[in-house]
């Protein structure tokens, strides 16, 4: 059967409130339609639900699906940031980590020979953490306001901008503010250098997945 | 005569990485109706089994997916990525060895 605007437009209202991401909605909408169109007959809102309970198992299974969709879509932009900060070793990008470096240990002997004011670099630190934060607001409440439904990588890029925050503060508080651990000037140099060289390979390597990955229409 | 479908539930992740090495990509209707054709209606998979079996080759990156807009909606496209080329050679063995034992436990004979 040849489906009309109007007749689209009751199925997307019927199958509308249950996916909560419109990934899954997508997905589901395009299914049932394309196997709508294979049947012979009038259209009738029942054989919509006929597909749901049918084919997917009802609403309750796709919302149960969803959310172990959720996890693989973390776990596979999980697995691909992790892919980037090693390519980050490979040529050309080693030469910028090569560059990183040579940067950190300038700051380590600096810091060590001219006795330099190391609180500057902790908010560099910050301001690199907040850089998937950035990324994460722009995209959900800038780029994406059209959208009524949520995106299933929003979770992802929440999750990534909460660990370098979360990272942040323990150095900040942990190591630097309150020296919970107790150390020396000089080791607390070091973990700065080595948190300046981590943080920035993965500040990198989230950028790059951004426009790689998440910026664009498909998971 | 239809096939239990719980018979091929642990190959399903080979058919589909087997379908989508043969075609170069698909979405999830086309692949139900691609399993549906080839076996003349004996087996129906059910898309409650596909999509998250879909799902999870694409987090574990044997998949690749793009999307296109047709006919107004979006539309999800699965194709093999690299490691996915590799991964479905050797479920493919995987398949042929468990056959092949099948077929000695189960003792089966000519029918001729």
């Amino acid at each position: 059967m040849k489906l009309n605007q109007e007749q689209l437009a009751e199925i997307r209202v019927y199958i509308f409130a249950t996916p909560r991401f419109r990934e899954t909605y997508n997905e589901l909408y395009d299914h049932i339609v394309n196997a709508l169109e294979e049947l012979d007959g009038e259209f009738n809102i029942a054989l919509v639900a006929e597909i749901v309970t049918d084919d997917f198992g009802g609403f309750s299974k796709i919302a149960e699906q969803e959310v172990l969709y959720q996890k693989q879509v973390i776990k596979k932009y999980t697995r691909l940031i992790g892919t980037e900060m090693l390519n980050s070793f490979k040529f050309p990008g080693i030469l910028g980590n090569f560059c990183l470096l040579f940067f950190c240990i300038g700051i380590y002997i600096a810091g060590i020979k001219l006795n330099l004011n190391i609180k500057p670099l902790y908010k560099g630190l910050y301001i690199i953490a907040t850089i998937p934060l950035i990324f994460y607001l722009f995209k959900r409440y800038i780029a994406d306001r059209k959208h009524i439904k949520a995106s299933i990588k929003y979770e992802f890029l929440h999750l990534s901008w909460m660990l370098a925050f979360c990272i942040c503060q323990v150095l900040f508080l942990g190591v630097y503010h309150a020296n919970f651990f107790n150390i020396t000037p000089t080791v607390q140099l070091i973990v700065l250098s080595i948190s300046f060289f981590a943080a920035s390979i993965f500040i990198r390597a989230f950028v790059k997945l951004y426009f790689k990955k998440i910026n664009v229409l498909t998971v | 005569m239809a096939i239990n479908n719980d018979l091929f539930k642990g190959t399903l992740q080979t058919i589909i990485l087997k379908l989508l090495a043969e075609n170069e990509r698909m979405y999830g209707y086309e692949i139900t109706q691609k399993v549906k054709q080839i076996t003349k209606g004996d087996l129906l998979l059910k898309e409650g089994a596909l999509y998250p079996t879909l799902h999870k080759l694409e987090s574990d990156g044997l998949l690749e997916t793009s999307t296109m807009v047709v006919d107004n909606r979006l539309r999800k496209y699965y194709a093999l990525s690299e490691n996915g080329e590799v991964e479905v050679l050797n479920k493919l063995q995987e398949a042929k060895n468990f056959i092949h034992n099948l077929e000695l436990l189960l003792n089966f004979k000519p029918s001729f």
